[in-house]
């Protein structure tokens, strides 16, 4: 009796090389449905915003379209750009840049320690998020970059709903449509390898086992769970930092160079360039000690913070 | 169009294309002037300088526009000035310098030169000529303190004082009957000679910002000094 698989390509002869090209279709099948995958999650994410401009809504715009390509961010943007590119390192990074190039910030000397202190100057209210930075800061003036660091953490599920609302992280939704078409190629990658072992199974009993085969089938398994990871940024995500790098390309330049100082251009520059240009800035110098961490404490003696006034721990006959 | 780099050339296609679908009729010219169209353009740090002449100028109409010109500005270093068709005549006294300049050089991108024919009278031009003159010295004071403190390049700050004064340069040559050619080193070179001061090491000012800032401040003060003279020319000839 003729098995029902017994025709090409399930009832080729045993050897590594069918697990060879079964690799290869898989991956070819699972090349194919991430494209369609990425297509599809594409339209789910851009139905879900339904702010991408056209050209007749944006003829007559008056108002600004949040974190949206064609207009530039605005301060309160500012946040989930940096987050999004960087995490909460580069939040505190913008957060710290706004602040000092606003004013809102300065350096003070501490007139019995000697030590400099940040302190806050009375400024119009900004957003929750920069005023929680300013508050950190009052209650921790030794450092702004570790003031900065713990609000930008709290604030980070916040910041997750923020970028996802506009479309730049992948909604469940959206990753739920790339899944479900990732999932089909797993299907029909499973369907492909089980025929092969039921054939070879009728075929050649005696033959060894199909590692070659099953090896293969793990390998596209592998292939598929690392594919349906849920990425950090969506494809407009990519698509929106991809034109604000383009749109910011001149801005970054000039506070690199010091031209523009302003703290929306500088916070800006920041979020999207990262801290790092502000290094070539001639006064980098008034700069650099906002993004330095505190020393770290440790002492586990019950002294600490009681040697201020020796100059250093070491020298001060100790403090029992 | 201005034969500038790719990327700035599609920026400004762009800006041009948003201003005429979303002003309309309201949009009467736009002009570029400066360094891109006088040359020495540089990528790396010139604006290119546009003049928008508008119709109408109400806040909607601004705020239409305010997108693009503001994108325009961060992607490719587009500044746009944006004036209101009915008050260049009017304003030729305060401006007589750079409404003049943009009759003269200014290259329409749209619409026709607003500026050519506008007519300036020469004691308006002297005092503008003097105005950015002392203007530009107070400034290089406060640039030559920022710079000691370390706040601010020393070849920076004479680059950009240079760019700032080309044009009342320009100017006090004309007055004088020796108009150079438009370009900053023609203007500065002339000058040099015009008011008697060494203006090699100016010209060589990233390679010696210190005798090049010693030489933009002595034919600064020679300048405003020919400046006044002038008036005080003029107030003779009268009396």
């Amino acid at each position: 009796m003729r098995h029902p698989l017994d025709f090409p390509p399930f009832n080729s002869p045993v050897g590594g090389y069918w697990a060879v090209a079964y690799l290869v279709v898989c991956l070819v099948i699972l090349g194919l449905c991430h494209l369609l995958g990425r297509r599809r999650a594409l339209r789910l994410e851009l139905l879900e915003r339904s702010v991408e401009p056209s050209a007749t809504s944006r003829l007559g715009a008056r108002a600004h379209e949040r974190l949206t390509i064609g207009f530039i961010p605005r301060t309160d943007e500012l946040w989930t750009i940096a987050y999004l590119r960087g995490g909460t390192k580069e939040v505190a990074h913008t957060l710290l840049a706004v602040a000092i190039t606003s004013g809102h910030v300065i350096e003070h000397a501490d007139r019995v320690t000697g030590k400099l202190l940040h302190v806050v100057i009375p400024h119009p209210p900004g957003d929750a998020l920069y005023e929680a930075f300013l508050t950190a800061i009052r209650s921790a003036p030794e450092s702004a970059y570790s003031a900065a660091l713990l609000p930008a953490a709290l604030a980070e599920g916040r910041l997750r709903n923020d970028a996802e609302s506009a479309g730049l992280q992948p909604s469940a939704s959206s990753h739920r449509g790339y899944q479900s078409t990732m999932y089909i190629g797993l299907i029909a990658c499973a369907i492909l390898g089980a025929a092969r072992l039921i054939a070879r199974a009728w075929l050649a009993p005696h033959a060894p086992r199909p590692l070659y085969l099953l090896g293969a089938m793990a390998m596209a398994a592998l292939a598929l769970s690392w594919l349906t990871i849920r990425p950090k940024i969506s494809d407009y995500g990519r698509k929106y930092l991809a034109w604000l790098t383009d749109a910011t390309y001149s801005l970054r330049a000039d506070v690199a160079q010091g031209r523009r100082a302003g703290p929306d251009e500088v916070g800006l520059a920041v979020a999207t360039g990262g801290a790092a240009l502000l290094a070539g800035l001639p006064a980098f110098f008034v700069f650099a000690p906002y993004f330095l961490a505190p020393p770290p404490r440790n002492s586990t003696s019950g002294c600490s913070g009681g040697c201020g006034g020796c100059g250093g721990c070491g020298g001060c006959g100790g403090c029992s | 169009m201005l034969g500038l780099p790719h990327r700035v050339e599609r920026a400004l296609g762009e800006l041009l294309a948003a201003l005429q679908a979303k002003l309309e009729g309201d949009l009467v010219a736009v002009l570029a002037h400066g360094s891109t169209v006088r040359g020495g353009y540089d990528e790396s740090r010139s604006d290119v300088d546009l003049v928008v002449v508008v119709e109408r100028d109400d806040i909607e109409h601004l705020e239409r526009i305010a997108a693009d010109v503001v994108l325009a500005r961060t992607s490719a270093r587009i500044v746009c000035m944006i004036l209101r068709r009915s008050e260049i005549a009017p304003a030729a006294d305060v401006f007589p310098l750079l409404f003049d300049d943009l009759g003269a050089e200014g290259v329409v991108l749209h619409g026709d030169n607003p500026f050519s024919g506008l007519h300036f009278d020469e004691e308006h031009r002297r005092l503008r000529i003097e105005q950015e003159l002392r203007n530009a010295r107070i400034r290089l004071r406060a640039g030559i303190t920022d710079a000691s403190a370390g706040l601010l390049q020393r070849e920076a700050l004479v680059g950009q004082k240079l760019r700032q004064i080309r044009s009342p340069l320009y100017a006090l040559l004309r007055r004088a009957g020796k108009p150079p050619a438009r370009d900053l080193k023609s203007v500065v070179t002339a000058a040099g000679v015009h008011l008697g001061i060494d203006t090699a090491d100016l010209l060589r000012f990233r390679q010696s910002p210190e005798r090049a800032l010693r030489a933009l401040a002595a034919l600064l003060d020679a300048a405003i000094e020919r400046a006044d003279d002038s008036a005080a020319e003029a107030a003779r000839s009268v009396s």
